[in-house]
């Protein structure tokens, strides 16, 4: 079953919350690759709850590149929602260091991605 | 799905494709009669041309997903550059507009080599930038 917007919103913003606080934390160094991934998640849920509002779900990733091209029409957000997909993926699988540079690119990326839809706060 | 490390490979060149040799759009002609390429196989190859023709792109590592029934493409860079990175994602969504339908996924990589990446040896193909720039 689709999920609903508010449900997108929600996970998209408690992501957006959890990067920001993994990223401020002084408890625990060494982070930035989760700080990367959860940035990324936020980003997806934000996309897709723009899908929603569209009664569309994406199935998997190479549904929502479709989605995006198909029914958001945005390069400047394919650009940036595709930048962080694929650090995160570096993050995760390849042993990758995420350096301070790249987070901040991220929040970024995020800002731009939410103001393509509509969703800055 | 198979994209060929065709070296001779020429956008100008598509005698017989339906495909426009000025705008590489499909002619109007064809859609309506004898459409007969194979077009996720020109996408494919279309998609190559591009991203191989990129210097700062060492290789490109093909392999098909069964799960999901397409072709991912990783795409490695020897280092970080973002406006590479979003060259390459560029050329992507261009290749979503001009033929919908094309179904692949890529990933760009900073890494300089293949070998990290866990598939079967029977699924892969390697593309080297260097090989192609030398034809």
């Amino acid at each position: 079953m689709p999920l609903e917007q508010q449900q997108h919103k929600s996970k998209a913003e408690e992501n957006e919350f959890i990067a920001g606080e993994l990223n401020e934390s002084v408890e625990i160094d060494d982070i930035n690759e989760w700080v990367v991934t959860v940035y990324f998640y936020s980003a997806l849920h934000h996309v897709e709850r723009k899908l929603a509002q569209q009664n569309i779900d994406s199935g998997n990733h190479v549904e929502r590149n479709r989605n995006i091209k198909d029914h958001i029409s945005s390069r400047s957000l394919y650009l940036n929602y595709k930048e962080l997909k694929d650090w995160s993926e570096q993050a995760r699988y390849d042993c990758w260091e995420a350096d301070d540079d790249h987070v901040t690119w991220c929040k970024d990326n995020l800002e731009i991605i939410k103001s393509e839809l509509g969703f800055s706060s | 799905m198979s994209a060929t490390n065709n070296k001779e490979f020429n956008l100008s060149n598509n005698e017989g494709t339906g495909i426009d040799s000025e705008t590489n759009q499909i002619s109007s002609e064809s859609q309506s009669t004898s459409f007969e390429i194979d077009r996720a196989q020109f996408a494919h190859e279309f998609f190559l041309n591009q991203i191989m023709a990129i210097e700062e792109v060492t290789q490109i590592y093909q392999r098909f997903n069964p799960y999901e029934g397409i072709a991912e493409y990783w795409i490695m860079l020897e280092r970080e550059n973002r406006d590479v990175r979003r060259n390459i994602y560029s050329v992507e969504y261009d290749l979503l507009d001009r033929f919908g339908g094309l179904e692949l996924l890529t990933h760009v990589v900073v890494r300089d080599d293949v070998g990290d990446i866990n598939i079967a040896d029977d699924a892969k193909e390697v593309y080297s930038n260097l090989e192609f720039n030398a034809a």
